[in-house]
């Protein structure tokens, strides 16, 4: 009596089930997937690679005289702008050195590119230590974006 | 008993269906690796691109005259194992200065060879890596008298070289920068003959300056710009005329409202180019002591054995193709010397007493027609 019952049940065929489980599967990733990249934070690249990286490549000389900050490109990244860390005593400011000198370059210093600063001194006037710290343009899925390095690549001037 | 009871709970517990649970490890299993994929994926570094050990540049030579023609001469060897194509080219103007940061590559006289490539300079028009070990080469710029002086050089050799893509890369090999100092002892000597105001060509202004309310013209004096008359009409055409460079008077007289610079260049003209007593934009002659060819045609010799100081050979006298000049025929006095340096005649004397006597004055060029004589030359 029970095996009749049990070969009465009905049940989807095997080729269907597969089918089916296929095409879950292939929607639910999609949903997760859109849904975990919306979440996640997007990577900035820059010559194809994560700008972290292309921090690691930038080279450039800074000096700092009679109230002028000189920097030189030689490295073969361009440098779209320098942070500035003014430090005086046990605290400090950054400030972008684009916009504390109306001199900087449109686009930033590229390759081979060198720049100097007017007087500068009534802006950093008190500071002990500049530490300056490029800023690389990269792209994103939303365009391009600027990314400042860590600290550890650049440079510190005494003042 | 206890075996139905044990049925009765398996029975109550409820669970995923195996199938579910499947799609759901896969699932993830999926999702998980393209996300990790997609940000892991810009962390693979490309290849850095460097410069290879042994590019290396070396400055011969140097010079740099703050008070002339204001050109810097720069002589240029690879003593390097390989090929280079361009440098960079860095100066300070101030000794205060410790990092170069003058870009002197805008200002590169590109006839006397060099061509500008960005920030760079090349030594061939053709942008490869030509510049082999041994080879030199020698080039001028023309530095503004806005810059002042000269005191450090620093050259950085560059080079072309191919990325992990197979992309013509332009790479700085700054590892190998080398500095040079330029014009030691050489001072800039303040242009301010006739001025009151206005730079003085060593990155100053000459003194005393204009009082409040006048303006300092393009010769470097003042006037009142409210109370002057100026030309009518008053535009540079109308002012400057011919004039392709110099200086041009806005109006007549004391009332006037100073001068403008004539031309492009403020006054000055382009690269390769001075501006001569007329007032108009001439060539400029490579004489300058150095014989580095292409010489301009007005140019027969330069700095070498027997050239006069306006890069001419002797009456009597050929071109050697070294910069100097060989006899060809006749004799060539001391006479002959002095008239071509511009004096009336010449003599060979035994002292300085009996040139001066004579009123004239020993000229070092011309010992070498007088034996063990003098050569004196008068006006």
């Amino acid at each position: 009596m029970n095996v009749r019952k049990r070969l009465e049940k009905k049940g989807i065929s095997p080729v269907i089930a597969t089918v089916l489980l296929v095409a879950m599967v292939i929607v639910i990733a999609l949903i997760i997937f859109l849904w975990f990249k919306s979440l996640s934070q997007e990577a900035i690249t820059k010559f194809g690679e994560n700008v972290q990286l292309t921090c690691q490549k930038v080279s450039f000389s800074a000096d700092y005289a009679n109230g002028a900050i000189s920097i030189t490109n030689n490295g073969n990244v361009p440098i779209y702008d320098i942070d500035v860390k003014i430090s005086t005593g046990g605290n400090y400011n950054t400030d972008n050195l684009s916009a504390m000198s109306g001199n900087w370059p449109k686009g930033g210093i590229r390759q081979g590119g060198t720049f100097q600063s007017g007087d500068l001194s009534s802006q950093i006037s008190g500071a002990t230590q500049l530490t300056l710290i490029p800023v690389l343009l990269g792209t994103s899925n939303n365009g391009q974006q600027t990314y400042a390095c860590d600290q550890q690549y650049g440079q510190i001037l005494n003042v | 008993m206890g075996f139905k009871r044990t049925r009765k709970n398996i029975k109550k517990r409820k669970a995923v269906s195996v199938l579910i649970g499947y799609v759901l490890l896969i699932v993830f299993a999926i999702v998980i690796s393209i996300g990790v994929y997609s940000w892991l994926k810009t962390y693979v570094p490309s290849t850095t691109l460097s410069c290879k050990d042994g590019v290396s540049l070396f400055i011969k030579g140097s010079s740099f005259n703050a008070t002339g023609a204001r050109q810097l001469n720069i002589t240029i060897k690879n003593n390097g194992r390989f090929n280079v194509a361009a440098y960079f080219i860095y100066a300070t103007n101030s000794t205060n200065q410790s990092l170069p940061v003058l870009d002197l590559s805008p200002y590169l006289d590109s006839s006397h060879g060099g061509e500008q490539f960005g920030n760079a300079v090349l030594f061939s028009p053709l942008a490869d890596n030509s510049f082999a070990p041994g080879d030199q080469v020698s080039h001028i710029f023309n530095i503004p008298y806005a810059m002042g002086n000269i005191y450090t050089l620093q050259v950085v050799p560059a080079l072309f070289q191919n990325d992990s893509n197979n992309r013509n890369m332009f790479v700085s090999c700054s590892d190998d920068k080398i500095n040079q100092q330029v014009g030691e002892g050489a001072q800039c000597i303040p242009q301010c003959t006739g001025k009151t105001c206005g730079p003085d060509g060593c990155g100053g202004t000459c003194s005393p300056g204009c009082s409040t309310g006048d303006t300092c013209d393009a010769s470097g004096l003042c006037f009142n710009s409210i109370t002057c008359t100026p030309a009518s009409p008053a535009t540079k055409s109308a002012i400057c005329g011919s004039q392709t460079c110099g200086t041009a008077l806005n109006g007549t007289g004391s009332t006037s409202c100073g001068t403008i610079f004539c031309g492009d260049y403020g006054g000055g003209c382009q690269s390769g180019f001075f501006c001569n007593s007329t007032n108009q934009c001439q060539a400029t002659s490579t004489c300058n002591g150095v014989w580095s060819p292409p010489e301009s045609t007005n140019v027969q010799c330069d700095g070498g054995t027997n050239c006069l100081s306006n890069c001419q050979c002797p009456a009597g006298y050929n071109p050697d193709g070294s910069g100097g000049c060989v006899a060809s025929s006749g004799t060539y006095s001391i006479d002959d010397y002095c008239k071509a340096e511009g004096y009336s005649f010449g003599t060979c004397t035994a002292n300085n007493g009996g040139c001066q006597n004579q009123g004239g004055v020993l000229v070092s060029g011309g010992n070498a027609y007088c034996g063990s004589s003098l050569g004196c030359c008068i006006p």
